[in-house]
C-alpha cells in the first residue's frame, strides 16, 4: 500500500505519517507542496493520497485537481484547517473524496480511510 | 470600535482543543498575567483575507516552543532543530488561524503560516484593531494569542 502524503509542514508531515505508521500503513512517501505531490504520484504505484490545502506554488486543491486528471480512482483525502461547507464542496468538485479537519485524532484518519483503503 | 466577533471564550475552546488534541497537554487562562516576551520573541502569524480579513498571531515562549515541538516529533527536546520549533510553532498558529476563520463571515482564505523571530520589529497592519486577546499557560509556560480584525464590508 502506498500512500503519498503531501504536506508542506515537515511538523504535520511527521504526525500524519506515524499515524499512518500505527494504522499499518508503512509505504508513505512525502511531498512538500502541491508541484512535488503531482510529480510524485506520476512516479507511479500510488493508492491512496492525502493532501494539505494551503502549500507554496500549486495548493493542495490543485494538485487534487491534477491528479485527479490522472486518475479516476485513486482516493483522495483532503487534511486542512479549512472546515468551512463551501471550502468542503470547492474540494469535492475539485475531485477530493472526502476531508479530514486539523487538528485530527488517528482514529479519526482510521475512519476517513476505511472508507477507502486497507493497509496491506 | 467596531463589533468584535471572535470571544475570548471562543478563543479559548480553540486553542485547548488544538494543545489537548496534538499535544495532549492542558491549557489554563493566565487571568490577567500580561505576557512578558522572552529573548527568542518568537511570534507565528496567519492572516485571513475575504469577507473578513485580519491577523491571528500566537505568541509562545522558546521554552514553550521546543516542549510542543518535542511532542508533536516525538523525538527529544535536545535533538530539535531551529527549524523544527519554527515550523512547529507555525502549524499551531494555522490550526488557531483556521479555527478563527471558521467563526467569522466567509468566503475568506487562509495564507501560509510565517515565524518571526526576536523582538526587534514592529507589525503593522493598517486599518485593523485588537479584536481578542487571550493570555494562557501550558506546561507553566505563559503565551497568548491575539487576533488582529480589519474593517470588512461585514460591518
Amino acid at each position: 500500500m502506498k500512500v503519498l502524503l503531501a504536506d508542506d509542514s515537515a511538523t504535520m508531515r511527521t504526525i500524519i505519517r506515524r499515524s499512518l505508521e500505527a494504522l499499518g500503513f508503512t509505504g508513505t512517501v512525502e511531498a512538500a507542496d502541491g508541484v512535488q505531490a503531482v510529480e510524485r504520484f506520476k512516479e507511479g504505484g500510488v493508492d491512496l493520497v492525502l493532501t494539505d490545502w494551503n502549500m507554496p506554488g500549486k495548493t493542495g486543491l490543485e494538485a487534487a485537481r491534477d491528479i485527479r486528471a490522472l486518475d479516476k480512482n485513486v482516493p483522495i483525502v483532503m487534511i486542512t484547517t479549512e472546515a468551512e461547507k463551501a471550502r468542503v464542496l470547492e474540494a469535492i468538485q475539485a475531485g477530493v473524496s472526502d476531508y479530514l479537519v486539523k487538528p485530527f485524532t488517528t482514529e479519526a484518519l482510521q475512519k476517513k480511510l476505511e472508507r477507502f483503503v486497507q493497509p496491506a | 470600535m467596531q463589533a468584535t466577533l471572535i470571544s475570548q471564550e471562543q478563543l479559548y475552546e480553540l486553542v485547548e482543543t488544538i494543545w489537548g488534541s496534538m499535544l495532549s497537554l492542558p491549557v489554563a487562562p493566565a487571568g490577567g498575567d500580561f505576557f512578558v516576551r522572552d529573548a527568542a520573541g518568537l511570534t507565528a502569524s496567519v492572516q485571513i483575507t475575504g469577507a473578513w480579513h485580519g491577523c491571528v498571531l500566537l505568541l509562545p515562549t522558546e521554552s514553550f516552543a521546543r516542549r510542543a515541538t518535542a511532542i508533536m516529533l516525538d523525538q527529544p527536546e535536545a535533538e530539535l532543530q531551529q527549524v523544527d520549533l519554527l515550523d512547529a510553532v507555525a502549524e499551531l498558529c494555522n490550526m488557531i488561524g483556521g479555527g478563527v476563520k471558521s467563526l467569522v463571515p466567509g468566503p475568506s482564505t487562509l495564507s501560509l503560516p510565517s515565524v518571526m523571530q526576536g523582538t526587534q520589529f514592529a507589525l503593522r497592519m493598517p486599518k485593523t484593531h485588537l479584536a481578542a486577546q487571550l493570555a494562557f499557560t501550558c506546561d507553566s509556560q505563559p503565551m497568548e494569542v491575539r487576533v488582529l480584525e480589519g474593517a470588512t464590508a461585514a460591518h
